[in-house]
């Protein structure tokens, strides 16, 4: 890459980044601008990697070096089209034979595996003996585990009104999401902090070289 | 109106304040100590413990959005693996995720300039369909990606001569950032393969994942955060990108909490002011 | 000829260089504009009001502070019997226990409803996918 082309990119990263942080002060064309043209590349990476990365290799070039071998993917790509023409409003119920598709095949696939892997493996993880831990807080925290999950599920019913002593559980339950949404606020902060690290990293290293 | 403009300058004023206290400790250092938590000892364990020439799956499935938390993970991760002499598989979930596994690739491959692609490491590319392609890979990898991403055919790659599906994989790590990622792979690796699964996320997305660390053994430990990534560089003995960061990282954190103090004492003043 | 001169000037993968240097930096300027807001948001939202409040804003401190290099330095003198309350150890022990149950809780609740939508979807008693509310 040419050096002019190399600093030029440099420069063009910096007007971005610094376009998009003077929104803080107020909103202004910099900043309409820089959006504009982050949605106008996203959209055009998207295409661009739905063509190259999927239907190029998955399907066309597939068809073309070997089409009797691999005729069953007219199949798909038939579908594909029939989604295609929801944009023609007088052959649009034609889309609903590949939605239908996929909302089966989706409702089938979550069905199995959220069975396993949130409901079986979580129930099973949940049964555990408490006097297991090697430490009285380990201890502790098992009974806060076992108690927290059955009364955290609890709140969570609400085909009956929970009042009086039923409610009580619920109670419980709603501390321990507190509790959680605290400890997601905190790591919330954390993950923010960590990207604006990262932009201020960029323009004092790659850019000013303040920093090595 | 006068309200409306003071509440405008104090919110300018806590925006400059947060800058200056992230940029000063990234230009004068302070060199703060990392402690390593038992998640991120757990992810490093089971990396330590597969044994050498291993074949594992490194998952790229995030983009440039939340590189800054993930990419130090990646680059950890991958020196810890090659330090192992594991040989490394690169795919993505994520349309971007390659480009990102080309960049930790290159930084990777400066410490170990003599590991060969196609026989050390190799990047099959991106898959649509997230978990339908993870259950697709449990019976046959080579069907998922019939080549690679230079366009070599799987079945002439030396690495994944014996390599059929994800049963022979030694462990998955998914760096993650959303849908499809850490989630997918513990429902169609683990729970379907019994493949290990460790990964990293964001530190966002960390505590929902918590969970599937469990007695199940559903996750093998979890970084989450830019924290989790300078435990790694620490467990590995390396001061990567992470580790510079984290005194940036302290000082905001403790801003965040001096903002949250005044911000109950402005809020206790005007209640008391407002019952007298 | 076009393409041998493109990729002197941006690199062996021209693709790559609006990648590199434009969607890159302005995604992520684009997420990292939140560090500012959540900081404002602490600011001027995060006020006690209520127990519950109390003990979100109580678990959220000790996480900020936990998870960073400063929280070790704050309680590292506390000696070995009272490593409990040592800031990373309480950080990690409230992640491991009563935030596990409560996310658990979330995941059982959640995959129930998605059992529940998906049979609704296979015997065919949900079909407002397809654009009917029958």
């Amino acid at each position: 890459m040419s050096g002019f082309m190399a600093t030029f990119g440099l420069w063009l990263a910096v007007f971005f980044t610094f376009s998009i942080f003077s929104f803080l002060y107020k909103d202004n064309p910099l900043y309409k601008l820089s959006e504009q043209i982050f949605v106008g590349l996203s959209a055009a990476y998207w295409l661009v990697y739905m063509i190259y990365s999927i239907l190029l290799p998955n399907l066309v070039t597939k068809l073309i070096t070997d089409f009797w071998g691999n005729v069953i993917l007219l199949i798909p790509a038939a579908l594909g089209l029939m989604m295609l023409l929801r944009i023609f409003p007088k052959i649009q119920w034609v889309s609903r034979f590949p939605i239908a598709i996929m909302i089966g095949t989706s409702a089938g696939i979550s069905m199995l595996r959220y069975t396993k892997s949130d409901l079986v493996s979580q129930i099973s993880a949940t049964m555990i003996n408490p006097f297991a831990a090697s430490t009285v807080s380990g201890v502790i925290g098992n009974f806060l585990l076992i108690i927290g999950t059955i009364c955290g599920v609890y709140f969570f019913y609400f085909s009956k009104k929970q009042e009086g002593i039923s409610a009580v559980p619920s109670k419980i339950g709603i501390w321990f999401l507190m509790i959680s949404f605290g400890a997601s606020f905190g790591y919330t902060v954390m993950a923010r902090i960590s990207l604006l690290i990262g932009r201020l990293e960029f323009l004092l290293k790659d850019w000013l070289h303040v920093i090595k | 109106m006068s309200a409306v403009s003071n509440t405008q300058t104090e919110r300018r004023i806590v925006f400059l304040v947060l800058l200056v206290a992230v940029a000063l400790p990234l230009i004068f250092p302070i060199g703060w100590k990392t402690e390593v938590s038992s998640y991120a000892k757990m992810a490093w364990d089971l990396i330590e413990t597969t044994p050498d020439s291993s074949v594992v799956i490194f998952s790229f499935d995030y983009d440039p959005s939340t590189m800054t938390e993930l990419q130090p993970m990646a680059e950890a991760m991958l020196d810890h693996a090659w330090s192992r002499n594991q040989k490394v598989i690169a795919i993505a979930l994520w349309p971007q995720g390659m480009q990102m596994a080309d960049q930790a690739f290159t930084a990777a491959l400066l410490n170990y300039p003599n590991k060969k692609y196609g026989e050390d490491y190799v990047s099959l590319g991106y898959k649509v369909a997230g978990i339908v392609a993870i259950q697709a890979m449990g019976r046959s990898l080579e069907e998922v990606f019939p080549a690679d991403l230079k366009g070599t055919k799987y079945a002439d790659i030396p690495m994944l001569k014996d390599i059929h599906n994800l049963k022979d994989i030694a462990y998955v790590n998914s760096l993650s950032s959303g849908v499809p990622g850490i989630k997918e792979w513990i429902m169609g690796a683990r729970d379907i393969s019994q493949t290990p699964v460790t990964g990293g996320t964001t530190a966002v997305s960390a505590p929902g994942f918590f969970p599937y660390v469990n007695s199940q053994n559903q996750l093998y430990g979890l970084l989450g955060g830019l924290k989790a990534a300078s435990e790694y560089e620490t467990l590995i003995g390396k001061i990567g990108s992470a580790t510079v960061k984290m005194d940036a990282q302290s000082v905001a954190h403790l801003l965040i909490l001096v903002f949250i103090l005044i911000g109950n004492i402005k809020a206790f003043r005007q209640r008391k002011r407002r019952q007298t | 000829m076009v393409i041998a001169c493109t990729q002197a000037w941006l690199g062996s993968k021209p693709f790559d260089y609006l990648f590199d240097n434009a969607y890159m930096p302005l995604s992520a300027t684009m997420f990292s504009l939140l560090a500012f807001f959540i900081a404002s948001a602490a600011y001027r939202a995060f006020i006690i009001r209520s127990f519950e409040s109390n003990l979100l804003m109580i678990t959220a401190v000790i996480v900020i502070i936990g998870r960073t290099s400063l929280g070790g330095m704050l309680t590292g003198w506390l000696p070995e019997s009272l490593k409990f309350w040592h800031l990373p150890n309480l950080s990690d022990f409230i992640m491991e226990f009563p935030n596990t149950a409560a996310q658990r809780a979330i995941m059982i609740s959640a995959a129930l409803g998605i059992i529940g939508s998906s049979l609704r979807i296979i015997l065919g008693i949900e079909r407002s996918y397809l654009g009917s509310d029958k």
